[in-house]
């Protein structure tokens, strides 16, 4: 039995690697697209909401108003966390660009403003949206300089700022008593300043922060200190945009493994070759089993394929190899199963032709094979969830490059094999009417 | 040899066949004949176990019934269609059957394969690039590599130029010659005539009637009294002259 099937498992391979039109799109095309891809995304910037995740590891009221400063921004969509490792678990997962951490000390850095300070801020970014990391480090620093703004007009701190800086000089050694007490009649000044324009804005009833919000730019001022990473499994590798573009690859190359086996049932249903096969001392089952498992293998060989140039050309390194390698037999398994589903609903040729290239095409392009999932409005996001490429892709950037526990590797090969099963029990149906031989 | 006994075949509110008993011995060559639509197919369909009777049964003797696969390793059909792989050689075509069927694979054994069907000197071009006449012999070739002991030939000679149509009927009249058990179907009636040693006529899933070429010629004579003068006729009297869907 084994060696009958390994008889039609060979033929069927055989004839793949001779069907020119075929092997183009198993093999050739998937390896343009991640190519093309890897060029266009590696430069690509995205207008519109930034989906961002904040922590205040330590509340003070400053950090909560830059916190609400970030919440309230228009050009971000804001959700919170309440630790770090909560927020990289969001990043990873891919729901948001970026996790944005306003780290312990926030507060009293921020009072440092006046004396060579900065806001600390921490920005942990999926690299798969590098481009879009750039706009956000500009965002920060734009809300950093309102923030500083607020500061210079609250008087209370400006007074504890300059009470700060006066104890600062005034312990200053290395400083000329001249220019000490040049120094200290400023500060002193600067301080008189303050409180008279708190009494001011006290009689008046004004709030002084609106006042100074909008005022002028300082070049070369700084007032937040972005340490930005990528979210990758070795911050020594940040992976290439091949790494990010290669799922993509992948997914049009099961798009022509799945056409590809659904093509050649058809044809021998239509040419005949499949009654001479269920005339042979063959089971249905082994007929269509051993099929299956030239799918499995052909789309295996695909994938391999696309990783070792991926490899050895871009440079791209798997973070963990053996649940890559199960990654991708589990899709090579639910992708068989798909084809065998669409055998099973558009059995004619010109059915699994036409319909079942559309189905496919439709599936990976709103699976994420043509435009990525994040740059996809929302609907057209939550429509993806139908497709099997969506979770295809899923499954693979974890142990490429996205990383995240086993748990979220196994739960995403397992969304996987799930939709597999789902189109094996559809075309179970389909395919008893054949045995049937009706 | 093969031994098909009332069987009747329904799909959905049609009966295909209903109630065919029929007989092929060792070394003998049956003509299943008919209009189209006639049962022919469905009947030679059961009859490989390809598909199942809804009652009646098959028997392919001292083997059992060709439903199990290790019964239709003793029997060779060449379907109707042309049921080759356009991508692989002629050679690597009789090599996939052959394994498939068990058999060792011998070089010699597939070089005298295309042999008898005229195809030696084309055996390692692929398939694709094959005439109509070429192909039928091919899809012949396919039936007969594994030695099976029961041939069932739907319209093997269907669409090609009278050479090979006269090279398949001989390959047929050999194979039979050296005790395989021949059932074919055929609208040719010169075929019929020449290949057959029993005819069997088909129409509305029934067996109308039996017998070698003569017989049947005879026995219309008497019974109907018109002016048979081959197969021809007796199938257009038994079966009429009004055209099938």
């Amino acid at each position: 039995m084994i060696s009958q099937m390994l008889v039609i498992l060979c033929k069927d391979l055989r004839l793949l690697s001779r069907d020119r039109g075929a092997l183009f799109f198993t093999i050739i095309f998937p390896i343009i697209i991640a190519v093309l891809f890897g060029m266009v995304f590696g430069g690509m910037s995205k207008p519109g909401p930034l989906d961002v995740v904040v922590v205040v590891a330590e509340d003070g009221p400053l950090a909560r108003a830059f916190a609400a400063a970030i919440t309230t921004d228009s050009a971000l969509k804001v959700q919170s966390a309440l630790t770090k490792d909560e927020a990289i678990t969001i990043v990873r997962r891919g729901k948001a660009a970026a996790a944005i951490i306003l780290p312990d000390g926030f507060d009293a850095r921020a009072e440092t403003l006046f004396t060579g300070g900065a806001m600390p801020v921490e920005l942990i970014g999926d690299p798969s949206r590098a481009a879009e990391l750039g706009l956000l480090e500009g965002k920060l620093m734009e809300l950093g300089f309102r923030q500083f703004m607020l500061a210079v007009g609250d008087s209370d701190r400006l007074g504890r700022q300059t009470k700060s800086l006066t104890a600062m000089m005034a312990s200053d050694l290395g400083m000329s008593e001249q220019q000490r007490a040049g120094i200290l009649k400023l500060l002193a000044g600067a301080e008189e300043i303050a409180m008279a324009r708190k009494a001011d804005a006290a009689k008046q009833g004004i709030d002084e922060k609106q006042v100074d919000a909008g005022a002028g730019s300082m070049s070369g001022f700084r007032p937040v200190r972005i340490r930005t990473e990528l979210l990758a499994h070795n911050k020594s590798y940040p992976p290439s945009t091949y790494a990010v573009t290669f799922p993509q690859g992948v997914v049009w190359g099961l798009a022509g493994c799945v056409m590809a086996f659904v093509t050649t049932l058809a044809t021998e249903r239509a040419q005949g070759t499949l009654t001479r096969l269920r005339a042979a001392p063959l089971s249905m089952h082994l007929i269509l089993f051993s099929k299956g498992l030239a799918c499995v293998v052909s789309s295996l060989v695909m994938q391999t394929l696309l990783l070792v140039m991926a490899w050895f050309v871009f440079g791209v390194r798997p973070i963990n190899l053996p649940m890559l390698a199960l990654a991708m037999l589990a899709i090579s398994i639910s992708f068989t199963a798909l084809a065998m589903m669409i055998a099973a609903l558009f059995p004619s040729g010109g059915g699994a032709e036409g319909t079942g290239r559309a189905l496919i095409l439709v599936f990976a392009i709103i699976g994420g094979g043509s435009i990525p999932l994040v740059f996809m409005p929302a609907a057209l996001r939550s429509i993806s969830t139908i497709s099997p490429f969506r979770w295809a892709i899923a499954a693979i950037e974890g142990p490429l490059w996205r990383g995240g526990s086993l748990a979220d590797q196994f739960s995403a090969i397992g969304s996987v094999l799930i939709v597999g099963a789902v189109c094996a029990v559809i075309s179970i149906g389909g395919m008893a009417k054949w045995r049937r031989g009706s | 040899m093969l031994i098909l006994r009332d069987l009747r075949k329904s799909f959905g509110n049609i009966k295909a066949v209903d109630g065919v008993s029929l007989r092929v011995e060792r070394a003998e060559v049956v003509g299943l004949l008919g209009p189209n639509g006639a049962g022919k197919s469905t009947t030679v369909a059961m009859a490989t176990g390809l598909v199942r009777p809804d009652s009646g049964t098959v028997e392919l003797e001292g083997h059992g019934d060709p439903m199990r696969s290790s019964v239709r390793r003793q029997i060779g059909l060449a379907p109707q269609e042309l049921a080759l792989y356009e991508g692989l050689t002629a050679a690597e075509t009789l090599i996939f059957f052959a394994r498939l069927y068990g058999c060792a694979i011998q070089h010699d054994a597939i070089n005298r394969a295309l042999d008898e069907v005229g195809l030696a000197p084309r055996g390692h071009d692929r398939v694709g690039a094959f005439s109509g006449g070429m192909k039928r012999r091919l899809n012949l070739a396919v039936a007969l590599i594994h030695r099976p002991r029961v041939l069932v030939l739907d319209e093997p000679t269907a669409g090609i130029d009278p050479q090979s149509r006269a090279h398949v009927r001989g390959i047929i009249r050999a194979r039979a010659a050296s005790g395989c058990a021949v059932l074919l179907t055929t609208h040719d009636m010169e075929e019929a005539e020449k290949v057959c040693d029993r005819i069997a006529v088909m129409d509305h899933g029934l067996i109308c009637a039996q017998g070698t070429v003569s017989q049947l010629v005879c026995a219309h004579k008497a019974v109907d009294g018109t002016n048979a003068k081959g197969l021809e006729d007796v199938l257009l009297n038994l079966t009429g002259r009004s055209l099938r869907e």
